[in-house]
């Protein structure tokens, strides 16, 4: 049981750890992510393609 | 019911709190009136015209497949299973990573340029495949979304203390809010209120991870659960835990969850490249692990606050044999409600209802974009305008809306949510499963062999208790209660869908060395 109990909490703690990580860094570049998407969606309508 | 509503009233929401997640939903609003002038064709309403780079991606991902219900169903497990439930969690980012890294399924997918899976089975298998791929999907994926909306309300009536009587209201709430936006803004507006809720979800969920550890104490959660549940509280192999057999049919439910599931599979076929699929699976095996443990973790200190708390304690787990013990389901909801503080309640509450929205956007555009494109626009001969399809698809939206609804009120949930949940979308995914790999990888699959993988999936039904229960009381003999007690800890959900997946690929095997196409079509999928 010590081996489970010792895995779970590794995994536990290691993959909080990495999901701050991730959160932060989408929180950011998602912002810049969604600046582009409405630009190119803007871009595609001004040149009529929006049908494609 | 009135024992279930004096644990509901010891909760610490306020008024203030109301207000607070009031403001939130009501901003979301805002959300799909803005995403709407983005709107012209079908390309922009159900991929966002493919221009989803990987950040937005893992977001939209995350938003998607982190729901109110996966909360709700994950908690339950880690209430019922304790540590040992982690394996599910485990598994399926292991397995979302080695997706991403081989691209298997997902990158085959995106380099056809379909908009849905039936599209894919068009192309690949013709028409009659494809419509019977829609019906098949729709119905799976409907009749699984209908416990979204009750646990979602669940989870509500359970952290905000409301009476028990208004879940049918805070249903039916929550999902007009959903519908306004989703039929006005489409997968635009989606992506953006996804975007949103996963950094109010991503902060609620650390939130409240560290205020529940610093509540119950890091090892009394694993003293406890060791007390109570011994080693099957941890290792998911030993007898009176899950067992191996739902261990392998959690390895297929990985692959499922990030490769076969529509919802999922739509952002790999809404990302900018194929480049952009892989990158974005392997960021999101993050989310796919977490969007598991995190809740799971919720439900075991749920179970040691309970089993410490003698009032719930009875209420949960009574003694004596005709005393109805209160669903598993709101033990999480009653634990959150009672530990976290004003303000802080209200920032969770908001994040989950941010959690079940952007759940609910996607698998409601989903569904309806395969009822579209995949079984009115095949049988009206491809002649729908662009702006026909749009209409079409909104309409669908309501009406899935309305079925969802429906089933919320008249399925009576008698096994562990997250079961259910894998029974009902094994009717679709064990075809697809079938489908998508023989399609993309090998040469001589068939049309007849995908038509008869397809059917098989309808096998998984019979993992239902309800489908069960008449069956075992006329094979045994048994009364009703008889069986309740003969079903206690005998799931066989595993073994019926792992059966299934098999009958599928047998089918499929079977079908296209019997019965091969005459003519190849046009698309070979990847076959080297």
């Amino acid at each position: 049981m010590t081996f489970w109990i010792l895995l779970w909490k590794s995994v536990f703690i290691l993959t909080i750890s990495a999901f701050s990580v991730l959160a932060v860094w989408v929180t950011f570049q998602g912002a810049r992510d969604i600046k582009s998407l409405f630009a190119s969606l803007r871009r595609q309508h001004e040149s009529g393609d929006g049908e494609a | 019911m009135e024992q279930l509503q004096e644990l509901l009233a010891g909760t610490n929401f306020t008024a203030l709190d109301w207000a607070i997640v009031a403001a939130y939903v009501l901003a979301t609003v805002f959300v799909g009136l803005i995403a709407r002038k983005f709107i012209s064709g079908m390309d922009d309403f159900v991929v966002a015209g493919r221009g989803l780079k990987t950040a937005l991606g893992v977001a939209t991902i995350t938003g998607t497949e982190l729901g109110l219900v996966t909360v709700m169903y994950s908690a339950e497990k880690g209430f019922t299973g304790g540590f040992a439930a982690f394996h599910i969690g485990l598994i399926a980012g292991i397995v979302t990573f080695l997706v991403g890294f081989s691209g298997f399924i997902v990158a085959g997918l995106r380099r056809q340029k379909v908009l849905t899976i039936p599209e894919f089975y068009g192309k690949r298998f013709g028409t009659r495949t494809r419509v019977l791929g829609g019906i098949m999907l729709s119905f799976g994926g409907i009749l699984n979304m209908g416990m979204f909306l009750k646990a979602g309300a669940m989870f509500v009536v359970g952290i905000t203390g409301l009476s028990v009587d208004y879940e049918w209201l805070v249903m039916l709430v929550l999902l007009s809010f959903v519908l306004f936006y989703t039929v006005l803004g489409g997968m635009v507006s989606v992506i953006l209120m996804d975007y949103i809720n996963f950094v109010i979800l991503s902060f609620g969920l650390l939130a409240a991870t560290a205020l529940s550890i610093h509540h119950i104490g890091w090892n009394n959660v694993f003293e406890t659960v060791a007390e109570f549940k011994g080693e099957a509280g941890f290792n998911p192999l030993v007898e009176g835990a899950f067992g191996p057999d739902y261990v392998l049919w959690m390895v297929f439910g990985g692959l499922v969850s990030c490769a076969l599931w529509p919802t999922a599979v739509a952002r790999a076929l809404a990302a900018e490249s194929e480049q952009v699929v892989r990158k974005q699976y392997m960021w999101a095996s993050l989310s796919y692990a977490i969007r598991n443990i995190v809740p799971y973790f919720w439900g075991i200190c749920a179970f040691v606050f309970i089993m410490q708390t003698p009032a719930l304690e009875q209420a949960f787990f009574p003694k004596g044999e005709e005393a109805e013990a209160v669903s598993s389901l709101y033990a999480m909801p009653v634990f959150m409600g009672r530990i976290l503080p004003m303000g802080v309640i209200a920032f969770i509450t908001a994040a989950m209802i941010a959690a079940f929205m952007s759940t609910h956007d996607s698998y409601l555009l989903c569904w309806s974009s395969v009822l579209t494109n995949d079984v009115i626009m095949p049988i009206c001969g491809g002649k729908l305008s662009q702006k026909a399809q749009v209409l079409t698809t909104r309409i669908c939206v309501v009406l899935v809306a309305a079925v969802i609804y429906f089933v919320s009120f008249v399925y009576v949930l008698e096994q562990d949510l997250w079961d259910y949940m894998m029974v009902t979308g094994a009717i679709y995914f064990t075809g697809a499963f079938a489908l998508l790999v023989a399609g993309l990888y090998w040469r001589r699959a068939s049309s007849t062999g995908a038509v008869l993988a397809l059917l098989a999936g309808c096998f998984a039904v019979t993992g239902l208790d309800p489908v069960q229960k008449p069956y075992l009381m006329w094979r045994l003999g048994m009364s009703a209660k008889e069986v309740v007690v003969h079903m206690q800890g005998r799931d066989v959900s595993a073994v019926i869908g792992l059966s299934t997946v098999a009958l599928a690929v047998t089918a499929m095997v079977a079908g296209s060395l019997l019965f091969p196409d005459k003519e190849r079509p046009s698309t070979q999928g990847d076959t080297p």
